[in-house]
């Protein structure tokens, strides 16, 4: 039985130390997905929270023949998920039709940027942009799973796919304006 | 002009698939420096997160166990009541017990009721209008037997109100003279009683078989 295996059966077990070295192992990588779905480290600190809760109270249901690192990936993104519909009733929607029409430059910055500044062009877009931009583009998700998953239309997808990249375009583009 | 049109067709096909696969490569290439970016993020976790993660799993156990416990303590006490509660305690005596605080009002009530002394006839009798002869208008007899019959179905529920009565009786902690009146008294004395110059008043007996003379 391999280490991580034990750890999972430790948790199953519901013992501290199992539960303690399993988060130590595979919380940078959610942390990292947290980040990338909200707008601020709160947001993404309240979701990991609620995501590794989850993990702990659900890792019966887990199945061997699967990536652990995935399944936990996948609970964390539906969490945010989640947590993206509930705020989308209270919080103010940005119609899509309301985001000013970047006009398509069909390059990207010739420059290159840091992590730090990607993530705050990421952090930068609406809700809903941003849901389906990390979806797509990080996750590898069809547009119909994305679709499903956020129970919009496969159109809707496409074109809040297409608003978000020149959204960014233009993000990073101002940014390489100030480095120079 | 055909040969020439043709190559100006391919001609501008070539130059749309150059710029889509520009544009593509362009995408991808947009898409792909945030994938790399992102692909192997582990950024450095607060410390006080798993506090808060540890904190979370206690309250989602405490509530889960707190609710179990509820519905179990809920549960052997309502079993518990069940079986425990003696037989004796919800037949009518202890119920009747509740009733006698009642009583003084209704005989209260009773006490001051005064009916005419036409309708009591009609009613004492439950007749059908013409038993105290043919002088009375058909007016008033016609009210007074519309009075007696829907008063009657009352009589028979009091009768029976008066069965159950009894058995309370014995439980009142009643003075010798009110037990004896209240022994004396039947329901055949709610004939009508002449006073002076005429003028008759009964006392309808309604919860305590009783008829009061009103001394003028």
């Amino acid at each position: 039985m391999t280490e991580l295996a034990e750890l999972i059966e430790g948790c199953k077990k519901n013992l501290r130390q199992a539960q303690d070295a399993l988060y130590k192992r595979f919380s940078p990588m959610s942390y990292g997905v947290c980040l990338r779905y909200t707008r601020s480290k709160y947001d993404a600190e309240d979701i990991m929270q609620e995501g590794w809760v989850k993990v702990f109270t659900h890792i019966d249901s887990y199945s061997k023949d699967n990536s652990f690192e995935g399944w936990v990936r996948r609970i964390m993104i539906n969490t945010a998920i989640t947590n993206y519909r509930r705020n989308l009733k209270h919080a103010f929607q940005e119609d899509v039709e309301d985001v000013p029409w970047l006009e398509d430059s069909s390059s990207h910055p010739d420059n290159e940027f840091s992590r730090e500044e990607l993530m705050k062009a990421i952090n930068g877009l609406p809700n809903g942009y941003r849901m389906v931009f990390n979806m797509y583009v990080i996750e590898g998700y069809k547009h119909k799973e994305i679709a499903d998953m956020l129970q919009i239309d496969i159109n809707t997808s496409k074109s809040q796919l297409s608003r978000a990249k020149k959204c960014l375009q233009k993000e990073l583009e101002e940014m390489a304006k100030v480095n120079l | 002009m055909p040969a020439k049109g043709a190559r100006g067709n391919g001609k501008s096909e070539f130059i749309s698939k150059e710029i889509n696969k520009k544009m593509s490569k362009n995408e991808e290439q947009f898409y792909g420096m945030f994938k790399e970016a992102f692909d192997n993020f582990s950024p450095e976790v607060p410390v006080h997160l798993y506090d808060n993660v540890r904190a979370g799993m206690v309250r989602t156990g405490f509530a889960w166990k707190k609710w179990s416990a509820v519905l179990l303590l809920f549960i052997a006490a309502a079993t518990l009541t069940w079986t425990a509660w003696p037989e004796g305690s919800s037949s009518g005596k202890s119920i009747a017990k509740g009733d006698i605080s009642e009583l003084p009002i209704r005989s209260a009530f009773v006490e001051h009721t005064v009916s005419e002394p036409t309708q009591v006839s009609a009613v004492a009798n439950n007749s059908t209008g013409f038993s105290n002869g043919s002088k009375q208008s058909s007016a008033s007899t016609y009210k007074a037997n519309q009075q007696a019959s829907s008063i009657e179905p009352l009589i028979q529920q009091e009768q029976e109100t008066l069965v159950r009565m009894d058995e309370v009786v014995p439980v009142l902690n009643e003075t010798p003279i009110e037990k004896a009146q209240i022994e004396n008294e039947t329901i055949n004395e709610m004939e009508p009683v002449t006073i002076d110059s005429g003028a008759t008043k009964v006392v309808w007996p309604i919860k305590v078989k009783r008829t009061v003379t009103i001394d003028e």
